[in-house]
């Protein structure tokens, strides 16, 4: 973290109250491919099997 | 809570150090992993088991407790927080699922180094468990080098936690700036 954030990380919109943007897409890509690897490898890790963990 | 920066440049180098050498550790692991997996020799194969369970004890279980650390120092000593903004958050739950699988995993390590010192392997002993310690420690690495990336490019992406913050921030030093204008005389 060797840079600070800037004062404003989006778009100085003006005053009042601003909604939030929403979260971004790479956020929403890296949650997408993060579960589905967990997701193949918990099933990959009980159907082959009988070998992972044991003798 | 913001640190100097003189601390800040100290907290950051341990951080690095402790998240990078973690890395490296893994890499090693990994080939140790695959030697034992692989290997020919009986003895090398022996001898991989046991520098993994050395490894892993001395190097991997403290340097992945100090990257937590220090990378939770970095986020709440700086102006990034630990919850503003997206990628400190991703770095977090990287780190936290990272160190307790690994101490998951070391029950496996522990496991396959004492048969490993015990008796000479067989190509078919413990195949399930050998193989899992490859995966494992692939898996790992691809993970930390995720992290390692996030570092780097900070994706832009805050929170509404990070975004109410910093909205808060502004209307208060709008507010000062209003209040500062009003004082001066005409």
């Amino acid at each position: 973290m060797a840079d600070s954030p800037s004062r404003f990380d989006a778009t100085d919109l003006g005053p009042g109250p601003v909604a939030h943007p929403g979260m971004p897409r790479w956020v929403k890509v890296f949650g997408i491919v993060a579960g589905s690897a967990l997701l193949v490898a918990f099933v990959l890790m009980h159907t082959i099997g009988g070998g992972m963990g044991g003798h | 809570m913001a640190m100097n920066p003189r601390l800040r440049r100290l907290a950051l180098t341990a951080h690095i150090t402790f998240s990078v050498g973690w890395l490296g550790a893994v890499a090693v692991f990994v080939v140790l992993a695959t030697v034992g997996l692989a290997g020919d020799n009986a003895d090398t194969v022996r001898s991989a088991y046991l520098a993994m369970e050395l490894t892993a004890w001395f190097i991997l279980v403290p340097l992945s407790f100090a990257s937590l650390l220090t990378g939770l120092v970095q986020a709440l000593g700086t102006a990034w927080g630990l919850f503003r903004h997206y990628w400190v958050v991703f770095k977090l739950l990287i780190n936290v699922v990272a160190t307790v699988l690994l101490l998951v995993h070391m029950q496996v390590v522990g496991h396959v180094a004492g048969a490993a010192a015990r008796a000479t392997l067989a190509s078919g002993d413990l195949v399930g468990m050998r193989v899992q310690l490859l995966a494992d420690a692939a898996a790992a690495l691809l993970v930390l080098i995720v992290a390692v990336t996030l570092s780097v490019y900070k994706p832009k992406g805050l929170t509404r936690y990070g975004w109410r913050g910093q909205h808060e921030s502004r209307a208060r030093e709008r507010l000062a700036a209003t209040e500062g204008a009003a004082r001066q005389p005409a």
